[in-house]
């Protein structure tokens, strides 16, 4: 929705998203991670090369790393379930159960999701982020 | 004599060999003892795979009732709690992690969906 209005986001741009996806896509973490850290350079508030940074981290196994930008991502987009699932996950793939229930209720009192109901009844939590 | 007797003992004579085990040197002595020990080592050589392999299965039996009888004790224990409403166990939170895992995989699953920033963008919006 904000591409068209972004001027930084220029065809060149997309096509160096689309070869960071390929290249993580093709278990080539590292260089699709170089890729997108020059995309942020032109472009630091796209919540989406964020998120795609965010997971090609989690791929390699860089958790701390990876919550930092999911977190960005979060920030720049309160309302994408799998920003904040993302950060839900490597929260609590790190240990931080408080943090990865906060992120949980926070989302859930934005927007409605299957994915965060079904965990927040694992969890014994209810929806309204008791 | 001495072959007489050993070919055919007393009462006596056997209830001695019984207890010291002496007729059986005396019988493998004629027949040539030291073939047929040969012959045994040989065959108990023979006998120690089979053996090993007899008993890796009963380890994985054994490893596969205990499972089983940990799945049970758990089920147990998971039906105590809440018919108590004691403190969950850490056991019983396999279940969850379980759920988790799946939630996880359903994410990644979706990461690999994005195949170019139109697809980000739905996802993100910016």
């Amino acid at each position: 929705m904000n591409s068209a209005v972004n001027p930084q986001v220029t065809s060149e741009f997309k096509d160096r998203f689309k070869e960071a996806v390929d290249l993580k896509n093709q278990g080539r973490s590292a260089d699709a991670e170089q890729i997108l850290n020059d995309l942020l350079v032109i472009s630091p508030a796209s919540a989406s090369v964020h998120a795609l940074l965010a997971d090609t981290l989690w791929d390699q196994g860089q958790l701390t790393q990876a919550i930092a930008s999911f977190r960005k991502a979060v920030e720049l987009a309160p309302k994408s379930e799998m920003a904040s699932l993302g950060l839900f996950h490597t929260l609590l793939e790190s240990g931080d159960r408080e943090g990865a229930i906060a992120e949980m209720d926070r989302f859930l009192s934005l927007s409605d999701s299957e994915e965060y109901q079904a965990l927040a009844q694992q969890f014994g939590h209810g929806s309204s982020g008791s | 004599m001495s072959l007489l007797l050993a070919r055919y003992p007393t009462k006596r004579m056997e209830r001695t060999f019984r207890c010291t085990g002496e007729r059986n040197v005396v019988q493998q002595q004629p027949s040539g003892g030291n073939e047929d020990q040969n012959e045994k080592n040989a065959s108990s050589e023979e006998g120690v795979g089979p053996r090993f392999k007899k008993g890796s299965e009963d380890l994985d039996q054994l490893e596969g009732i205990e499972k089983q009888q940990q799945r049970s004790r758990e089920a147990r224990r998971e039906h105590e709690q809440t018919d108590s409403g004691k403190d969950p166990d850490p056991q019983s939170a396999y279940p969850l992690i379980d759920d988790i895992e799946k939630s996880k995989r359903r994410l990644k699953n979706r990461f690999k969906k994005i195949k170019d920033y139109g697809d980000a963008i739905d996802e993100f919006g910016s």
